[in-house]
C-alpha cells in the first residue's frame, strides 16, 4: 500500500488573505490537505472558492465519508469538527466547541493515528488563541513534520506562537516559505 | 439592498478617510459612530462588510460583536476589525469564528482597499 501524505492546516483571523498566499500558484501536490479555517458558515463556499482559482489543486468543501485523495483540498466546514478515521475518511461530528471554536485544527490532528509510513504534515498559521498547539504535539509525537507561520508574515501571531511554546515546532517560515516547504516535502507530480 | 462597507468608528476622521478611500475605490459606504447605530443598521437590513473599531465609549467594538451575535444580526456579512489596539487580546479569541481580519492603525489605502476585495466577495 502506498504511503499517504496528508498535510493538515490551522488558520483563524486575517486567514483568507494568507491562505491566498501560500495558495497561490501551488501546484498540484502528490498529498491531501486538510484545512480548518475558523470562519461563519456564510463564508465556507467563497473560500472554497477563491482557493480554487489559485491553485492547481482541486478545493473542495468537505463532506462526511469522503475517503482522501491525492491532490485534493478539503476545507472543514464550519460548525462541526473534522476527524480523520484511520487517516483516510473524513468524519464530521457535532461535538461541543474546543477552544472557543469549531472546526478546531487540534480536533483534527489528534484524530490522526501513527500508521505504518503515512507522512503526516502539521501547519499552525495566523489567528488568535490557543487552537492547533496540543494538535502540534500531537503530529510530533506520531512521527509528523510541524511548520508554522512566522509572525511578521501573520496579522495575529497568537496560534502559531501558541504552538512554537510547545517545544514541538520543526520550521518557522513566511506563508511563501510554508508553500516551498510543502512542494519539497510532496513534490509537483504527475500521479492521475 | 447592494452590498456595502459599513466603518464603526467613533473617530470623524477616521470615518471621512474611510469613505474617502473607499469612495475612490467605487464603494458604497455607510459610516457610523457607535456599536448602537452599527446594530440599528443591521436590524434594518445592512449587507455588506462591517469595518469595527475597538475603542468606542458606551459600546465597544466586542460588545458590539458580542450583540451582533446575541440577536443573529450576523447573517450573511463579513466583519473586519481597523483598530489602534495592536495585540488583540482574549476578546478576540472567544470571537473568533466571527472576525475574518484585522487591520492596525495606521493603515495605508492600498492595505485598505486590498482588505475590503478580498473580503466583499464573501458577501452573500
Amino acid at each position: 500500500m502506498k504511503k499517504r501524505n496528508i498535510i493538515i492546516i490551522g488558520i483563524s483571523t486575517g486567514g483568507p488573505k494568507v491562505l491566498r498566499t501560500l495558495f497561490d500558484g501551488l501546484p498540484l501536490l502528490d498529498g491531501s490537505i486538510i484545512l480548518v479555517q475558523h470562519m461563519m458558515k456564510c463564508a465556507n463556499k467563497s473560500l472554497t472558492a477563491t482557493l480554487n482559482g489559485v491553485t492547481e489543486m482541486d478545493v473542495r468543501l468537505a463532506t462526511h465519508g469522503e475517503y482522501l485523495e491525492r491532490g485534493v483540498v478539503y476545507v472543514a466546514p464550519s460548525e462541526v469538527h473534522l476527524e480523520l478515521v484511520h487517516n483516510q475518511t473524513i468524519q464530521l461530528v457535532n461535538s461541543p466547541k474546543v477552544c472557543f471554536v469549531r472546526p478546531a485544527v487540534d480536533v483534527t490532528m489528534k484524530s490522526i493515528k501513527r500508521n505504518n509510513g503515512d507522512n503526516i504534515i502539521g501547519v499552525i498559521m495566523t489567528g488568535m488563541g490557543k487552537d492547533g498547539a496540543d494538535g502540534i504535539s500531537h503530529i510530533k509525537s506520531v512521527g509528523g513534520t510541524t511548520l508554522v507561520q512566522d509572525e511578521k508574515t501573520s496579522v495575529i501571531w497568537g496560534m502559531p506562537k501558541a504552538a512554537i511554546g510547545t517545544g514541538h515546532v520543526d520550521y518557522i517560515l513566511s506563508a511563501e516559505g510554508i508553500r516551498n516547504k510543502l512542494i519539497s516535502q510532496l513534490g509537483s507530480q504527475v500521479f492521475r | 439592498m447592494d452590498k456595502q462597507i459599513m466603518i464603526v468608528d467613533d473617530d470623524p476622521s477616521i470615518r471621512e478617510t474611510v469613505k474617502i478611500v473607499l469612495g475612490s475605490g467605487g464603494y458604497s459606504i455607510c459610516a457610523v459612530d457607535s456599536g448602537m447605530e452599527c446594530l440599528d443598521k443591521l436590524r434594518s437590513g445592512f449587507r455588506g462588510l462591517i469595518l469595527m473599531d475597538i475603542m468606542m465609549p458606551e459600546m465597544n467594538g466586542w460588545e458590539t460583536i458580542a450583540a451582533i451575535e446575541d440577536e443573529g444580526l450576523h447573517g450573511e456579512n463579513v466583519l473586519c476589525m481597523l483598530t489602534a489596539v495592536h495585540d488583540p487580546g482574549p476578546e478576540l479569541e472567544k470571537l473568533t469564528e466571527s472576525v475574518m481580519d484585522y487591520i492596525r492603525k495606521p493603515f495605508t489605502s492600498e492595505e485598505l482597499l486590498g482588505t475590503v476585495a478580498e473580503y466583499i466577495a464573501y458577501v452573500q
